[in-house]
C-alpha cells in the first residue's frame, strides 16, 4: 500500500475570517482549528456559510479580514487574494490542500486514469509510468480499478464521486476537504461513496474538514462535529455530545428540524 | 457559355482562386491565433489590456471590412508602417475575422462549467494547462461550426481584396472580362468556383453540428 497522504502537519487554522458578498456577510469573523489528522464535520442549516468555510481554505474565495493558515502558512494574505496570484509559499502550501467537490468535477475530456495523473505529473513533475502505476493503485482503492480507461460520462455519480476522491488522494495531500460529496447523488449510491471515505480516514492521517447533511456520517467519522450559524461557530464537541445532546439552543433547533424530516 | 474561350482563360481563374485561397488561409491563420488571444483576455479580465481589447473589437465590428483595408492600405504607410499589399489583404482578414472568432471562443469558455476551473486550481494546474488540456478541449468542439462558417464567410469576403491591387478570383475575373467582354461566360465561371470549395465546407458543418448533437444526447 502506497502512503495515501502527506504528512499530516499542524493543520487549519482560521482566525477572525470575514467573507462577504455585497451587504451579505457570509463568514462572520470566524475562527476555526483543525489540528493535523483530525477529522472534522462540519454541519449547519444550508446559508450558514459551511461550504464558504472549505472555498475560502481552498482559495477559490478571496476573504475580507482575517487569517488561514494551513500546516503554519498563511494563504489568505490580502495582497495576494486582490492580485489573484499566490506567492510560491502560497502555492506550495496550497499544493498539500486536496478538495472533493458536490458535483464532483471530474474532466470529461480525459479517462478516468487521466484525470488521476495529469496533476502529478503536470504540477509535481512525477514520472508518467509512475503516476499511472500509483494511479491504478488508488482506483484500486476506491473500488474501481477496471474503469481505469473508461470517460466520466460512463460512470454512475456515485463511480464519478469515488474517481474525484482518488484524483485528490493522487496530489497527497495533507489536507482534504469534501464539500457536500454526496448531496448531488441517487440515495442508494451515497453508502458506497461515504465507504470510500472511511476507508482513506481509517488508511491515512490526512487532515479532513468535511461538510455534510449526513449526521450518522458525521457521528461515525468525525473526531469532533462543528455546528455553523449565520457564519460562524455555534457550538463545537465531540459527535456524540453535539449531535445527542446539544447544548446550544440553536444547536438544538436545527438536530430537531433535521429529525422531524 | 463560350467554352472554348473559358479553357484559354482557365489557368489564369485558377491562379486567382489560388490567391483567394491561400489569402483566406492566412487570414484565418491569423484570425484563429488573435481571437484565441483576445478570447483570454475578455474571458480574464486582464487589467487594461482588457479595456483596450474591447474598444478595439467594437471599432472593427461596427465599420466595413472595405473601409478597414482602406484604412491599413493608405493610411499605415504614412506612419511608416509598410507592406506588401497581399499581406496587408491577409492581415486585414485576419483582424476583422478574429473579432467574431473572439466571440465564438468566449462562448466556449463561458460554457466550460465553472466547476472544472476550480477543479483545476484546487489541483494547482497552472493557467496554461487549464486551458490547454481541460478547457480548450471543452470549449472547442462546440464552436467549430461557427468557426467554420466564419472561414466560409472570409472565403467569400476575400473579394474585398481586389480593391487593393490583388488579382484574387474576382479580380482576375473583372480584368479578364475587362478586355474580352465575355461576361456570361467568365462570372458564371468564377461563381463556380467559389461554389466548388464553399459548398462542400458548409455541408461538412452542418454533418458536424448533428454528429455533435447525437453525442450530446448520448451523454
Amino acid at each position: 500500500m502506497t502512503e495515501l497522504s502527506g504528512k499530516a502537519g499542524s493543520g487549519i487554522a482560521m482566525a477572525g475570517v470575514t467573507k462577504q458578498y455585497g451587504d451579505h456577510r457570509v463568514l462572520d469573523a470566524i475562527d476555526l482549528d483543525v489540528r493535523g489528522g483530525e477529522r472534522v464535520a462540519l454541519i449547519g442549516p444550508s446559508g450558514s456559510g459551511k461550504t464558504t468555510v472549505l472555498r475560502c481554505i481552498a482559495r477559490l474565495e478571496a476573504i475580507e479580514s482575517g487569517s488561514i493558515r494551513i500546516e503554519g502558512h498563511e494563504i489568505a494574505r490580502m495582497a495576494d487574494a486582490r492580485s489573484g496570484k499566490a506567492s510560491a509559499e502560497v502555492a506550495a502550501a496550497m499544493r498539500g490542500v486536496g478538495m472533493v467537490f458536490q458535483q464532483y468535477n471530474l474532466f470529461p475530456n480525459m479517462t478516468v486514469l487521466d484525470n488521476l495523473t495529469i496533476a502529478p505529473v503536470k504540477v509535481l513533475g512525477v514520472d508518467k509510468a509512475e503516476a499511472r502505476e500509483r494511479a491504478a493503485g488508488l482506483l484500486d482503492l476506491v473500488g474501481l480499478g477496471a474503469k481505469a480507461d473508461a470517460y466520466p460520462a460512463r460512470l454512475s455519480g456515485g463511480q464519478q464521486q469515488r474517481v474525484a476522491i482518488a484524483r485528490s488522494l493522487a496530489m497527497q495531500p495533507s489536507v482534504l476537504l469534501f464539500d457536500e460529496v454526496t448531496s448531488a447523488l441517487d440515495p442508494e449510491l451515497v453508502g458506497e461513496v461515504l465507504e470510500v471515505i472511511r476507508g482513506v480516514a481509517a488508511q491515512s492521517d490526512v487532515t479532513m474538514l468535511i461538510v455534510t447533511h449526513e449526521m450518522q456520517f458525521a457521528r461515525d467519522i468525525g473526531d469532533r462535529v462543528v455546528f455553523m450559524e449565520g457564519g460562524s461557530v455555534v457550538e463545537q464537541g465531540p459527535p456524540e455530545k453535539v449531535l445527542a445532546d446539544p447544548e446550544n439552543e440553536r444547536t438544538q433547533r436545527f438536530l430537531r428540524r433535521l429529525l422531524n424530516h | 457559355m463560350d467554352l472554348d474561350y473559358l479553357q484559354s482563360v482557365f489557368p489564369e481563374l485558377l491562379g486567382g482562386l489560388r490567391v483567394t485561397v491561400v489569402a483566406t488561409l492566412l487570414g484565418a491563420a491569423i484570425a484563429l491565433v488573435l481571437g484565441l488571444l483576445i478570447a483570454c483576455v475578455q474571458v480574464f479580465r486582464v487589467p487594461v489590456v482588457h479595456q483596450v481589447v474591447t474598444v478595439l473589437v467594437l471599432a472593427i465590428r461596427n465599420t466595413p471590412l472595405l473601409a478597414q483595408l482602406f484604412f491599413m492600405y493608405y493610411v499605415l504607410p504614412r506612419y511608416g508602417i509598410r507592406f506588401d499589399a497581399f499581406t496587408i489583404g491577409a492581415l486585414a482578414l485576419g483582424l476583422h475575422f478574429s473579432c467574431y472568432a473572439a466571440q465564438a471562443l468566449k462562448g466556449g469558455f463561458l460554457a466550460v462549467p465553472k466547476g472544472q476551473w476550480e477543479a483545476c486550481q484546487v489541483l494547482g494546474l497552472g493557467n496554461l494547462t487549464t486551458l490547454r488540456s481541460v478547457v480548450l478541449p471543452q470549449a472547442l468542439p462546440p464552436v467549430i461550426p461557427t468557426l467554420t462558417n466564419l472561414l466560409i464567410s472570409m472565403f467569400k469576403d476575400s473579394a474585398v481584396l481586389y480593391a487593393i491591387t490583388i488579382m484574387e478570383l474576382l479580380g482576375t475575373t473583372r480584368n479578364l472580362a475587362s478586355t474580352s467582354f465575355q461576361y456570361t461566360t467568365l462570372f458564371t465561371a468564377m461563381g463556380l468556383m467559389y461554389l466548388v470549395i464553399a459548398l462542400p465546407a458548409s455541408i461538412g458543418v452542418r454533418r458536424y453540428e448533428r454528429r455533435l448533437n447525437d453525442r450530446t444526447v448520448r451523454a
